[in-house]
């Protein structure tokens, strides 16, 4: 598979800067040169140098740290919330196609359409704006703000989901090895899980990184109003709204920074699910013309 | 045909009654929920079959006959909106998947599509894998008794960890009758499995079919639209059409006296295989709305012979001898009836052979010449 | 004597392939005569198909004409600019394919599709393209035609849609048409129509038909000469009874052979061991040499070329 990625560009310049993006959210302890909530108010606002490569914020804080821990938020809301969604998704989506033609699927169809008719930001907004971005308690465990978010959004993700499973498997179920599997007396769930599923893989795979990148940026834009990441914590979308003053005064480097981190994430993402796309659709096309 | 002569091999292995399906089109169920009469399509109309062990019953038909329908059906891949299915005198209708599970391992089918016959994301070895598991054999066997499989079919065990990609059509086609047979069946159903292959493919396929069916001791229901590669595998013949049986019984008889008028015009329109004698249409039209028949006979609209009677009555079974029957007006009259065949009409020349139902010379006199 | 209506030689149709070209017709030649119906017989991998696409120039990239020449009426078809050969697309030339439930548009009804043929090459004006319509759908043996015409494709059945697409294909009277397989998903009642329907064509309006199929029995019944295709080259030509009462190459004997047919005794099936190559993957020497029965060394060699015994023309080293 890697052979091909190679030939299509983008694709692979998707999955470097991916790889990249995701060795850094590990690293991130690791790599960061200072603490990123530590306060230093005496060296506020220094521009990049030795010391700190992307300078300091107002608070003194090391914005080069920052923005790697940043990157944990990030990638951690983002693909948390795909795997929420296809884990609702996947399972709605191959009931509703095992059972095509029933009463069952119709049911599970018109629901995923009226959940699809929400747009995402807003219902994230409004619903973390009404419950408060207190951090969630459950017994002696403790979530932070951004589960919410990821929760939110994760549930929204659940009707696209469902609707590529759902067309997958609806062929697939008619297909004359999911009745030679009937045939050997397979149950229906040994027939959804064991054959059926493994070929919902590739569009899936598609959709799970262009929605990661779709989460990445929601979790910046909650962020950046305030009801995303609380502060000390370091967030991309925090790092913007605490720029925000300092746009026009010559403290470049408090936007940029973070700005370039959100937009080469999700470009990254883009172009790794556009690369994926090709990779897995005309091939196809073009071997079975010829036959 | 060596094949066990009738009267050997009593056991009844399957007996189907008065099997009726029918399909809702489309999203029946908020159809039927609305209760709007959604029009349903009757595939199977009333097909009674029993086939005896040792037997090779050939299935005939063309496309909306039920062939496929009546094959999944049999093996209750589908159930009947009305009748029986007995596989050994044991009531297997609407058995349980649990319960059915004894009659499974004794009944398999084969597919006609490769392209959709195996999943195009597990290798051979994973294929024959679930259906040994299905089997119950422990996963240590499995291996071995997969490569066995692959042999038996005539292909090696290094075919085990290819992708159904990988394999040519009739590589697959073999791969799908290897999968059928981990099962050990004693019945194999085989629905249109040379169709799709090429012509020196198939010699190769049916070759092996008949080999397998000695060595192995099944009995098959071979379902096909070619009535030489059913003549050739065949002991019995049952022609279907728009969801019945209309006609049965030895190959011999079906094949070369055939009763019934459908049946005369299968054997008429096949192409001679000799330069100049060509095959002339004897009937117009073409495949029958299945979900709108009418109350007799379905073939009436094309049947070169049809009578009044004909579209009003279904025609009650006719004993041409006892082992041969068919389902026709005529046969139950007193012209046709001592030779068991329609009294052919004067060998005109076909006139348009177009969509109009214009009656064009009865099979009869066509059949005879063939066979010089 | 005239020139052929149609003629190939030499023709080379291939696509790239990991590096390489594979070529899926090889060195091909093929003529047909006015008013003669030449069936071309095949099984996959043999190139019939896209020898068929290669005369319309309709193959798709990356697939490409290699070399050799096509020429009709004596004009040579390889040469022309595209603006010019889609005047002869469906005009002088016209081509039917194998499966009628695709070939034709569901939003359009038949009769729609059938003027717009009409009106592009003959440019009159529709109330005459309708007239000419309905004569076209009467000639494939349709009834009421004029009713029919403002009937859906979904409305048709398969042998009604298969005619219709003939129907479209000789609306403007071509002089060749291209027949791909155009009864192979039918019914054996319904192909007995379509095949009767040819020959009427070919006898009222003197068509020549190029008829390709793998089904060696319908060659037998509507062609005047047989083609044998193997692996992307001509194997065998002559008349139709000529080939079938003693064809001369390997392949065409074991191909008669291993049809089964009504008349024979039971047993086992005469084979031709192995399978046809893939397409575009032939080993160097004759391609049929790993399956034939009366190889010799000369055959893994040297690839055959066509040539004259008697009154057939055959590509085999061994054939007397």
């Amino acid at each position: 598979m890697l052979r091909v990625l190679a030939g299509n560009r983008l694709g692979l310049v998707g999955t470097v800067v991916i790889g990249v993006v995701v060795i850094v959210a590990l690293l991130a302890p690791v790599l960061a040169t200072h603490d990123p909530e530590e306060v230093n108010l005496a060296g506020k606002l220094q521009a990049p140098n030795r010391e700190h490569l992307m300078g300091t914020d107002q608070s003194g804080r090391d914005v080069f740290s920052r923005v790697l821990w940043g990157t944990r938020v990030s990638l951690m809301v983002g693909v948390l919330a795909v795997v929420l969604g296809l884990l609702g998704g996947v399972t709605i989506g191959t009931i509703a196609g095992y059972y095509g033609g029933s009463l069952l699927e119709q049911v599970l169809v018109r629901s995923m359409d009226a959940l699809s008719s929400i747009p995402l930001l807003i219902w994230a907004i409004a619903v973390v704006g009404i419950i408060g971005v207190a951090p969630i308690r459950l017994g002696p465990l403790e979530f932070p703000n951004e589960t919410k978010v990821i929760l939110l959004t994760g549930v929204l993700y659940i009707p696209a989901i469902a609707r590529v499973t759902h067309a997958v498997v609806l062929v697939e179920s008619a297909s004359d090895y999911v009745r030679a599997r009937r045939a050997q007396g397979a149950s229906d769930l040994e027939i959804m899980g064991g054959e059926i599923l493994r070929n919902c893989i590739s569009p899936l795979t598609v959709q799970a990184t262009l929605f990661v990148a779709i989460g990445i940026i929601v979790e910046a834009s909650l962020s950046f109003i305030g009801l995303g990441v609380q502060p000390p914590k370091p967030s991309w979308g925090t790092m913007l709204a605490d720029a925000r003053g300092y746009v026009f005064s010559g403290e470049w480097w408090l936007p940029v920074f973070p700005g370039l981190a959100i937009s080469v994430t999700v470009i990254g993402f883009n172009l790794l699910g556009d690369g994926l796309r090709d990779l897995l659709d005309p091939r196809k096309a073009t071997t079975q013309q010829m036959v | 045909m060596t094949a066990a002569a009738d009267g050997e091999g009593d056991a009844t292995l399957l007996e189907l009654v008065d099997i009726a399906k029918e399909f809702v089109p489309g999203h029946g169920a908020l159809a039927r929920l609305l209760r709007r009469p959604a029009r349903s399509i009757r595939a199977l109309n009333g097909v009674t079959l029993r086939v005896r062990a040792g037997d090779v019953v050939g299935l005939v038909g063309e496309s909306g006959s039920g062939k496929s329908t009546l094959a999944h059906v049999a093996i209750r891949l589908t159930d009947v909106t009305r009748g029986t299915i007995a596989y050994r005198g044991g009531d297997v209708t609407r058995l349980s998947r649990r319960r059915l599970q004894p009659f499974r391992r004794r009944a398999q089918i084969v597919f006609q599509d490769t392209h959709s016959s195996l999943n195009p994301r597990k290798t051979v070895r994973q294929a024959l894998g679930d259906a040994l598991r299905m089997r119950g054999m422990g996963r240590a066997d499995r291996a071995g008794r997969a490569a066995a499989l692959l042999e038996q079919v005539g292909l090696g065990a290094r075919f085990l960890d290819r992708y159904p990609h990988e394999l040519s059509g009739g590589q697959r086609q073999r791969v799908g009758l290897a999968r059928a047979l981990a099962m050990e069946p004693e019945f194999l159903i085989a629905d249109e499995p040379v169709s799709s292959l090429d012509v020196s493919l198939q010699a190769q396929m049916l070759n092996l079919l008949m080999r397998l069916r000695e060595d192995l001791g099944l009995t098959m229901l071979f379902i096909s639209h070619d009535l030489a590669v059913v003549n050739r595998i065949s002991n019995r013949v049952a022609v279907m059409y728009a969801g019945r049986i209309v006609e049965h019984g030895t190959t011999a008889e079906v094949l070369r006296a055939p009763a019934h008028p459908y049946t005369q015009a299968l054997l008429a329109a096949i192409p001679t295989g000799r330069p100049g004698r060509p095959a002339s249409p004897t009937v117009g039209g073409d495949a029958v709305d299945l979900s709108r028949l009418p109350p007799g006979c379905p073939f009436a609209g094309r049947c070169p012979v049809a009578m009044s009677v004909c579209r009003d009555v279904y025609p009650a079974a006719i004993d041409l001898s006892p082992t041969h029957r068919a389902e026709c007006h005529l046969l139950g009259m007193p012209a046709g009836g001592a030779t068991g065949s329609v009294s052919p009409g004067p060998p005109e020349a076909a006139t348009t052979g177009a969509g109009d139902a214009g009656p064009l010379h009865a099979g009869g006199t066509a059949l005879r010449c063939r066979e010089e | 004597m005239s020139p052929p209506l149609l003629e190939l030689r030499g023709l080379r149709v291939g696509f790239p392939a990991g590096g390489a070209i594979a070529e899926v017709v090889r060195d091909l030649d093929l003529t047909v005569q006015a008013g003669e119906v030449v069936g071309v017989v095949g099984e996959s991998g043999s190139g019939k198909s896209m020898t068929a696409l290669a005369v319309l120039r309709l193959i798709s990239p990356p697939g490409r004409i290699l070399g050799g020449a096509i020429r009709f009426s004596g004009e040579d078809l390889l040469g022309l600019p595209e603006a010019r050969m889609r005047r002869i697309r469906g005009a002088a030339i016209s081509i039917v394919f194998q499966d009628p439930m695709t070939s034709l548009n569901p939003a359009f009804t038949v009769g729609r599709q059938l003027t717009d043929v009409i009106v592009t090459h003959q440019g009159v004006d529709r109330r005459t393209a309708r007239e000419r319509a309905t004569e076209a759908l009467r000639l494939v043996g349709i009834p009421s035609p004029d009713a029919r015409l403002r009937d859906y494709p979904h409305q048709f059945s398969g042998g009604m849609r298969q005619r219709a697409l003939i129907a479209m294909a000789i609306a403007c009277r071509p002089r060749l048409l291209i027949a791909d397989e155009p009864t192979t998903a039918l019914d054996v009642t319904v192909q007995a129509q379509v095949i009767h329907v040819l020959r009427r064509l070919r006898d009222e309006l003197g068509l020549s038909i190029v008829f390709i199929t793998h089904n060696l029995d319908l060659v037998a019944e509507l062609c005047d000469r047989a083609v044998v295709m193997y692996a992307g080259t001509v194997v065998e030509e002559a008349e139709v009874a000529t080939l079938f009462n003693r064809p001369r190459h390997p392949y065409t004997r074991a191909l008669i052979r291993c049809v089964p047919r009504l008349a024979d005794a039971s047993g086992p099936l005469t084979t031709i061991e192995g399978a046809p190559p893939a397409l575009g993957d032939h080993p160097a020497g004759c391609a049929f040499a790993p399956r034939c029965g009366d190889v010799v060394a000369q055959c893994h060699g040297e690839r055959p070329y066509l040539r004259d015994v008697e009154d057939h023309r055959v590509a085999c080293w061994v054939a007397k």
